[in-house]
């Protein structure tokens, strides 16, 4: 009995024979796989860091862009909440307010006389009786498209008005305005969107989405772009 | 019982046998293969890791500072001056006002360049309002001359442009609406030795006094 475990447990050993390097060659598949995760890993790892430092650079500039876009909305209300108006087809110079008091009073929103408290020119839209006004408002050709939100006929006084949301003077693209120094970086409007639009009840004032685009070219030559959105309230003075 | 410490002497006794001289040779040569290169990558990988890590902070840091400066700090008061260590709102490992940041036992020095625009250098453009023909009736729609195609067609009324400077239009004669901040932040790498800096971008606008006072 104690022969026969004497010669099992010698077989046993003797195929323990060999054993080492197939366990070596084990981890050394382990070692391997294991550094190739943590290589993977600490490239994305890396290039999301360093996509977030370049992001950070062009959200700043987005953020800074809009800080410009408000004082210039400050300092011409009147003409940012005209060219807001023409783009929805409406007469800038009609007073909703007026307009509002006036049908509560049951009177006309128009009122034609200008020695009147009450005076509230017409027309209050600018499309004739013959017009589709809701189908105008409707034609990527006059309103723009999604993509492309300051496209359109109707949208000239917008884009005119959101021109100069970028750097100007020396070191920067007179049309881009981009500038190169400490990096390629630059910023633009790229939204001003009526938030609003079905809104009669207005009085005078539009709330709008106003969206501006930074940009940072980064080490890589990669250009990273972030954007930054405010909504304001655009009163006419 | 017997048998169990027969089969425990019969291990311990052909265990020797077990590794051959070479099969050990092979081994340690094979793990020193294995593992000579993946420790190599390990430090390297560590120090990139550690690199990534000190860019990510001093992108976090930026972004405290900054939007502290945009969001929270009075215009009047932005300028070189200003004790962006202390108003990152990061624990400071030092614990001084002096611009800079011991965070994770790397010291981040930050410095801010402020340059404020002249309102003269500030312009503004837009196209002027389009004259609206008198309507005498009370009709919400427009007539002819009023309609948009017409206006749309008539260049004086469509593409006037106007362009103006802040100076012309503000009455804060003496005050200024803008300035451009740049934001260095600056560290050295301790595992390579390397100087590092990230530099931001942005701008800050005079708009309380505009909100409390008018433009």
């Amino acid at each position: 009995m104690n022969n026969f475990k004497r010669e099992k447990n010698g077989n046993h050993i003797k195929n323990r024979r060999g054993m080492l390097i197939p366990i070596i060659l084990i981890g050394m598949f382990i070692f391997v796989v294991f550094f190739f995760t943590l290589m993977r890993w600490n490239s994305a790892n890396r290039r999301m860091n360093y996509q977030d430092v370049w992001g950070r650079k062009a959200y700043y500039l987005a953020k800074g862009g809009t800080q410009l876009a408000l004082l210039k909305v400050s300092m011409l209300p009147t003409e940012c909440y005209d060219a807001l108006a023409i783009s929805q087809l409406k007469n800038p110079y009609f007073s909703f307010k007026i307009a509002s008091e006036r049908l509560a009073n049951t009177k006309d929103e128009v009122n034609p006389n200008p020695k009147d408290v009450d005076f509230n020119p017409g027309p209050k839209f600018l499309t004739s009786v013959s017009d589709n006004r809701d189908a105008m408002l409707q034609d990527p050709v006059l309103t723009g498209t999604k993509d492309d939100p300051l496209s359109g006929k109707l949208n000239e006084f917008i884009r005119a008005f959101a021109e100069d949301i970028k750097f100007s003077g020396t070191g920067s693209d007179p049309v881009t305005g981009e500038r190169s120094d400490p990096f390629r970086h630059g910023f633009r409007a790229t939204k001003v969107k009526v938030l609003a639009v079905a809104g009669q009840q207005l009085y005078n004032k539009q709330t709008v989405e106003l969206t501006v685009k930074g940009w940072v070219i980064d080490g890589m030559g990669i250009r990273r772009e972030k954007e930054f959105t405010r909504i304001v309230e655009v009163e006419r003075k | 019982m017997n048998g169990k410490i027969i089969f425990k002497t019969a291990y311990l006794k052909t265990s020797h046998r077990a590794l051959s001289l070479t099969e050990i040779i092979v081994g340690v040569a094979l793990f020193a293969f294995a593992l000579i290169p993946s420790f190599t990558y390990l430090m390297s990988s560590v120090k990139q890791t550690s690199a990534t890590d000190m860019e990510n902070t001093a992108g976090i840091i930026a972004s405290s500072v900054l939007d502290r400066i945009l969001d929270n700090i009075d215009y009047e008061d932005v300028n070189a001056d200003l004790k962006l260590d202390q108003i990152s709102g990061i624990t400071d490992e030092d614990g001084i006002d002096n611009n800079e940041l011991k965070t994770k036992s790397v010291v981040y020095k930050l410095s801010m360049d402020v340059k404020t625009a002249a309102n003269d250098k500030i312009e503004f453009g837009f196209r002027k309002t389009p004259y609206i023909k008198r309507q005498s009736g009370k009709n919400i729609e427009a007539d002819a001359e009023n309609s948009i195609n017409k206006i749309m067609a008539d260049d004086k009324r469509w593409k006037s442009f106007i362009k103006l400077k802040l100076s012309d239009i503000t009455k804060h004669k003496k005050k200024t609406f803008l300035k451009e901040i740049i934001l260095n932040v600056s560290w050295k790498d301790p595992n390579t030795g390397r100087d590092r800096n990230e530099r931001f971008v942005t701008l800050k606008a005079n708009l309380t006094l505009v909100e409390q006072q008018g433009g």
